[in-house]
């Protein structure tokens, strides 16, 4: 390497060495250099031996620079994927059927799904999902949209489906309540796009005249259950915790086609 | 005499004698390394110690296929005393200075060493964390670039740019204080 020269032009390197080996150290007391070594022999083999012995075992090649920046190195690649995972979703949420984001949307909601363990609470989220098709339904008719229709449809399917297959894992004390919160989902739903067909594009209208039965079809289901397992199940009682009749079914949905 | 590698594994077949001789080769270079990078005598011979003690408890783990023995020791030494600047310790609050007061040699050298360890605090304190431990390894512990190497977990090439840049900015400090050689 090239030597690093002072003002006056001298060899700096050799000018810092010097003047550091001309600096001496305070030499170390007697306690170290005379007992020290007797109390590490003590310490290791006496009473404290058990103590210590919790210092085997640490890695002593371990190298707390390197260490540190591979947490760091860890830390910023977690930061960016919670960033942009956090970010997509923001994004998504809004997304209608058709978007180029919609798909994350229903991604992030069926890990919202897989990642939840209770399934009183997948119920209610899958219920929550199904207002979301709602509300994408009204967006998509106010706007006269009418791309992604189909998908539109499948999802919400699949919400009722899987609304319907969570309420039976329930446990009773709790099915009652969610049975309850979910008929009147299901009448809501189906009143709501009901309304909506006339204002619809036809090929939305057609989809959804036919999520419109599957709604009916699925408060039906509820409602034969109810009657063919008297007392079974509370998931199959109506909305005041009575055993359903078919008589409370909106005559003017029709049921099954 | 026996190298250090060769008594490191007599005193993990449980030979006192060889861990003594090794206690004797090292005590000081390791206490000098932790007096300098710590500002306190009492502190220094405290983690020395327990340097040691960890060498004794851990000796059985040391391999000699990965690196000499005195950076495995000095590995230890660095690793302690980073944790024990962690925790802070008080006494090295109180400074060198202090502690030069109370050990150096007669009045006329006193002054001047006194002034002389305050500057080298001073331009060792400048430095970055690695600079200053390979300073401090090669100048007050006697290890070559390659133990230093091993104990910092660094390549050799790399301890000698450090030293080379530690240098310099030492040298300007120094310059600046109008130090001379």
């Amino acid at each position: 390497m090239k030597p690093w020269r002072s003002k006056t032009g001298e060899d700096i390197e050799a000018k810092v060495e010097e003047f550091i080996q001309g600096t001496s150290t305070p030499p170390p007391s007697a306690r170290l250099l005379d007992y020290g070594l007797q109390r590490v022999l003590e310490k290791a083999a006496g009473d404290e031996a058990a103590k210590y012995g919790e210092l085997k075992g640490g890695s002593i090649y371990r190298n707390p620079s390197m260490m540190r920046h591979a947490l760091l190195i860890m830390t910023a690649v977690l930061l960016i994927l919670v960033l942009s995972t956090t970010g997509v979703y923001a994004m998504s949420y809004n997304a209608l059927p058709g978007s180029t984001l919609y798909g994350t949307k229903i991604f992030f909601e069926r890990v919202r799904l897989a990642i939840n363990l209770s399934p009183t609470e997948d119920a209610q989220m899958e219920i929550e999902f199904s207002q979301r098709r709602m509300e994408e339904l009204q967006e998509m008719v106010a706007s006269g949209r009418s791309k992604g229709a189909d998908r539109w449809l499948r999802e919400y399917q699949r919400n009722l489906r899987g609304a319907q297959e969570i309420l039976r894992a329930v446990p009773e004390d709790e099915a009652e309540e969610l049975a309850r919160e979910w008929k009147g989902s299901l009448q809501k739903q189906a009143t709501l796009m009901e309304k909506l067909q006339d204002k619809a594009s036809p090929e939305l209208a057609a989809e959804m005249k036919e999520a419109q039965e599957v709604c009916e079809e699925e408060k039906e289901q509820m409602q034969q259950q109810g009657q063919n397992q008297p007392g079974q199940s509370p998931t199959m009682q109506d909305g005041d915790g009575n055993k359903p009749n078919t008589e409370n079914t909106d005559p003017g949905h029709g049921g099954r086609p | 005499m026996e190298s250090l590698e060769e008594l490191a594994l007599e005193a993990a077949s449980g030979d006192r004698d060889a861990f003594a001789e090794i206690y004797e080769y090292l005590v000081e270079a390791i206490y000098s390394y932790l007096y300098w990078n710590l500002g306190s005598r009492e502190d220094a011979e405290d983690l020395t110690e327990e340097v040691f003690l960890r060498c004794l408890v851990n000796i059985d783990s040391y391999n000699p296929r990965r690196g000499a023995f005195k950076a495995w020791a000095f590995r230890i030494a660095r690793n302690l005393m980073v944790d024990h600047q962690r925790r802070g310790s008080k006494r090295a609050q109180s400074g060198l200075k202090e502690e030069l007061e109370q050990c150096l040699p007669g009045p006329p050298e006193r002054v001047e060493e006194e002034e002389r360890a305050k500057a080298l605090r001073e331009a060792l304190e400048d430095l970055t964390f690695m600079q200053r431990q390979v300073i401090l390894m090669k100048f007050f512990a006697g290890m070559s670039n390659a133990e230093a190497a091993s104990a910092l977990g660094r390549r050799k090439g790399a301890i000698n740019a450090l030293q080379h840049r530690a240098f310099r900015r030492m040298g300007k400090i120094l310059e600046d204080r109008g130090w001379r050689s």
